[in-house]
């Protein structure tokens, strides 16, 4: 059985605290609540979150379209980056093949709305419930597999399905492309802004901005619950996982479904907001890879991770690197090589300070420890 | 065989003629035996008797290639590790496996979370348990920590502290005591007496004889994969062939009262 | 299906997981001694093909001469990639090894296209297009060198891990990174060695499939997914199974094709990996580790 099989060469100081980290941290021994944590019990947090939307939901209102589009993008990554924070960060198993239900998402919803004259919410129903069943009929199988087998098994699954879209075009247009009509907007929004292509950008920004903000609380409500804790446990080791009663299979799938929903109404909003859908984009492999950056990035497991790594990636690439656009996936490389190499538990570990504290020692102690 | 004078009660846990191979080596060879409720069996052996095998095809990480495993008078051999957590089962690793970028206390909390069925179900419960658990294994002061710094002794604190809030009826403690010392040692002891005082059934492997002489009701010797004496400590201690086993024949040629104190200074060496 | 169509695309499938085989053949072997998925595996490639492309189209060189030379640049670049860069962490959870090479192929990937362009090309000599006909079968001579040189390659590294001091050396550390430490192998250099070899043999993959099919800067990723399928077909790290596997995995993907359409191919290959890595993860030979 794959579960059995263990690396050849496993991570040598798994098992042993080192000596430096042994030496008990005072401060830890008795956790007085400081300021911040008094601060961050109170209402102020969601105060500040509920100013926060507001402020973004106006935005639309005074800045430029090409700026609109770029934050209806950006929300649109994180919401992806955030779902995958469910498996990927919670349970720690890598999905490199995320953009499936993306491209299902979009290509159901495309096609409802197309060929069967569905309305657009209907459409996007239908589109998550495709995505969800097929990550519940192939993460049955696949979810029992150890982490890199998986990660690849999703990778090969987001190809095929790419493929499948190409070569079946008798349904779905092959590279031909589906052009998708643009969806009315709501009077009210038109009256206000004047025109529909106005109401229609700020329609999308909001839907995408809701979207985010929805799949951010439930991942703060998944790893916060039973689920949370079960899934944590998948991650730090799952013999020890199974023998404390966890269901391995059945929490990992839960979370592989659960964290399948948000690309797919991404993918649907998607394909209404841009108005064209084919193979090669919706089912393009960088949306994947964005995932896993932006996740990494920012710090895998915690709730913030993907939203600062996605908004530093993004406004990076885009002020930095925006006059070498020919170089752009050499410079998400990059960032991938370096992040991994020099800063791999993410940005918000060198804010967070705390015992585990990133600093130039531990790094050093890092790569000493996992170089040969 | 001294295992039928528990007044009629089924066993809790029954292995029957278990059976495990890896490869051309037969790790468990047709061993069987009985733990009663309330009883704490120590199973003893030299290294590589396969004493965590057993403890693993037990808990269900291994699955036997011949035998039975009966939980209860129920057959528990086809079902998956977190089956048998869920009705009683529940174990510490020899290797510990503290799981990493999780504080103790939420380390605990999983074991309360996820026990035994219909032991608890939400989180305040949950943390009250485990508060209990790292109260009863001393490790309340250090809650808030992250496991990645905890000490050995710790960790194997830890281990038990996990295995105690699952709430279990049968608790499989694979090597404790290893690497801890003779203060340490004692104070385990005593725990774990307090514990089988208030109704946990015990299997206890040990590599140090002397941990589950003191603390077993009886005891089973594995060598080679195979059981080749069960019964009071006393008895086993002095039986000839668990003298060969452990020190090899040049020692089961002296008296028994000798024999008896080497095996006492031989097991704190070892300790 | 007419009989005769379906023994050609058996036999063309034989003659194109000839390539197949190669491509795994380091990415196992890699994978099998350092415990790394190494996902630029087909950048490797990629750069192999570009260079015996370039050597033909500006100095002449034939193709199967050239092969040699895109060996020794790719040994030289993996030894250096493995000894500065992977090494890093290259004994850190597998995740980070495969995040981390895939990052490394993105920026290869990229680089590649903005030095030759998206464009697809492919090699003619005068043998292309030219075959020996065998009753009713068409063997081109091409294809048929290039099914033979990887026979000859899995044949050489096979001799090499068995017979000389350098691959028992790697073997021992396949097995036991510690206790290979500890009778004094440098691992440091044994893996350097094994990266290399690895890419060298990418770099041949990449020479012959200049010659047979069109190459483009992002082809690579293809033959990454092709050597994990045919890695998981044949079973981790063994070179038999790599053979093996390659040659099912051709096999299934032009007779799939026949049967389906040619726009399947790639899609039955990677339905292939889902369905063995579900059903026998160990792969078709069965056990994990060196035959």
């Amino acid at each position: 059985m794959l579960r059995r099989q263990r690396p050849a060469v496993s991570p040598p100081a798994a098992e042993q605290p080192d000596a430096e980290a042994v030496r008990p941290p005072a401060a830890l021994a008795a956790p007085a609540p400081s300021w911040g944590e008094r601060l961050r019990a109170g209402p102020v947090p969601w105060i500040l979150a509920a100013g926060a939307v507001a402020l973004l939901l106006t935005v639309p209102l005074w800045a430029s379209g090409y700026q609109v589009k770029f934050l209806t993008e950006l929300y649109m990554l994180i919401t992806m980056a955030a779902a995958w924070n469910l498996i990927g960060g919670l349970a720690g198993y890598a999905s490199f093949g995320h953009v499936a239900f993306f491209g299902l998402g979009a290509y159901t919803s495309a096609l409802t709305i197309v060929r069967l004259g569905w309305p657009f919410p209907l459409s996007l129903l239908a589109g998550t419930l495709v995505a969800l069943g097929f990550a519940l009929l192939v993460g049955w199988p696949i979810l029992r597999l150890r982490g890199h087998y998986f990660a690849i098994a999703t990778f090969g699954l987001a190809e095929a399905l790419r493929q499948v879209a190409m070569a079946a075009s008798a349904i779905t247009e092959g590279g031909k492309g589906v052009n998708v009509p643009a969806v009315p907007p709501p009077p009210v929004l038109r009256e206000l802004l004047g025109s529909s292509v106005a109401a229609n950008r700020l329609l999308f920004y909001a839907l995408m901005l809701v979207l985010l903000g929805a799949t951010l609380l439930v991942w703060r409500w998944v790893s916060r619950g039973r689920l949370g804790y079960g899934l944590r446990a998948i991650r730090a080791d799952e013999d020890a996982a199974a023998t404390l009663g966890v269901d391995c299979t059945r929490y990992k799938l839960a979370a592989f479904a659960l964290s399948a929903v948000p690309p797919a109404l991404a993918g649907g909003l998607y394909a209404s907001w841009i108005n064209y859908i084919d193979p090669v984009t919706v089912f393009n492999v960088d949306y994947s890879v964005s995932m896993v950056i932006m996740t990494l990035l920012g710090g895998a497991g915690l709730l913030w991770g993907p939203v600062v790594g996605g908004v530093l990636l993004q406004v990076i690439s885009e002020t930095l690197w925006g006059q070498f656009l020919e170089l752009h996936t050499a410079f998400l490389g990059t960032v991938l090589v370096l992040t991994v190499l020099f800063l791999p538990r993410g940005v918000l570990a060198l804010v967070r300070g705390g015992p585990r504290r990133p600093s130039l020692a531990a790094l050093r102690q890092h790569l000493w420890r996992y170089s040969v | 065989m001294g295992a039928n004078g528990q007044g009629g009660a089924p066993p809790l846990l029954e292995v029957r003629d278990l059976t495990r191979r890896f490869g051309a080596l037969t790790a468990v060879d047709g061993v069987s035996f009985a733990v009663w409720p309330g009883e704490i069996l120590g199973c003893i052996g030299p290294n590589g008797a396969g004493k965590t095998t057993l403890i693993n095809l037990i808990d269900g990480l291994l699955a036997p290639h011949g035998g039975d495993i009966l939980f209860g008078g129920q057959s528990i051999r086809r079902l998956a590790p977190h089956q048998r957590s869920r009705l009683g089962i529940a174990r510490t690793f020899q290797v510990v496996k503290p799981l990493l970028g999780m504080t103790v206390r939420e380390n605990v909390m999983v074991g309360a979370l996820f026990g035994t069925e219909g032991h608890t179900r939400t989180l305040g419960e949950a943390g009250r348990k485990a508060e209990e658990a790292l109260e009863l294994v001393g490790l309340a002061a250090k809650q808030a920590w992250p496991v990645e710094q905890l000490t050995l002794a710790d960790r194997k604190a830890l281990e038990l502290a996990r295995a105690l809030a699952m709430g279990p009826r049968l608790l499989l403690l694979d090597e404790v005591m290893a690497g801890l010392n003779p203060a340490e040692v004692a104070r385990k002891l005593e725990l774990l007496r307090r514990l089988n005082e208030r109704g946990v059934t015990m299997l206890v492997i040990e590599h140090v004889m002397q941990v589950v002489m003191t603390l077993s009701h009886r005891v089973v010797v594995l060598h080679h994969g195979q059981k080749i004496a069960e019964g009071p400590p006393r008895a086993v201690a002095a039986d000839e062939r668990v003298i060969r086993a452990y020190l090899g024949a040049r020692y089961a040629a002296l008296g028994t009262a000798t024999r008896a104190a080497t095996l006492g200074e031989g097991d704190a060496v070892a300790g | 299906m007419d009989g005769g169509l379906l023994a050609q695309a058996v036999l063309n499938g034989l003659l194109l997981g000839g390539i197949y085989a190669l491509v795994a053949l380091g990415f196992s072997l890699v994978w099998g001694v350092m415990n790394v998925i190494n996902v630029s595996h087909g950048a490797f490639v990629m750069l192999g093909a570009f260079t015996t492309y370039w050597l033909f189209v500006r100095v002449g060189l034939d193709p199967f001469l050239g092969a040699p030379v895109a060996m020794a640049l790719m040994f030289v670049l993996g030894y250096l990639l493995q000894k500065y860069v992977i090494n890093l962490i290259v004994r850190a959870p597998m995740f980070m090894t495969l995040i981390l090479t895939f990052g490394i192929n993105l920026v290869i990937v990229n680089l590649g296209i903005v030095a030759w362009t998206g464009d697809v090309r492919s090699i003619t000599t005068g043998l292309s297009g030219q075959g020996v006909v065998l009753g009713p079968f068409v063997v081109p001579y091409v294809r048929a060198a290039t099914l033979l040189i990887a026979l000859l390659a899995t044949t050489a590294l096979f001799v090499f891990m068995d017979r000389t001091r350098t691959g028992s050396a790697i073997r021992a550390t396949r097995m036991d990174l510690l206790a290979a430490e500890g009778v004094g192998i440098r691992i440091d250099r044994i893996y350097a060695l094994t990266f290399a070899i690895g890419a060298a043999l990418a770099g041949l993959a990449g020479a012959l499939i200049s010659v047979t099919l069109p190459i483009t800067p992002f082809m690579g990723f293809t033959y990454t997914g092709k050597a994990f399928v045919v890695t998981a077909l044949g079973g981790l790290g063994n070179m038999a199974g790599a053979l093996v596997g390659g040659l099912v995995l051709g096999v299934a993907e032009t007779v799939g094709a026949a049967l389906l359409g040619p726009g399947y191919q790639d899609a039955i290959g990677y339905a292939l990996l889902v369905l063995i890595l579900v059903l026998r993860p160990s792969g078709l030979l069965g056990r994990v580790g060196y035959a």
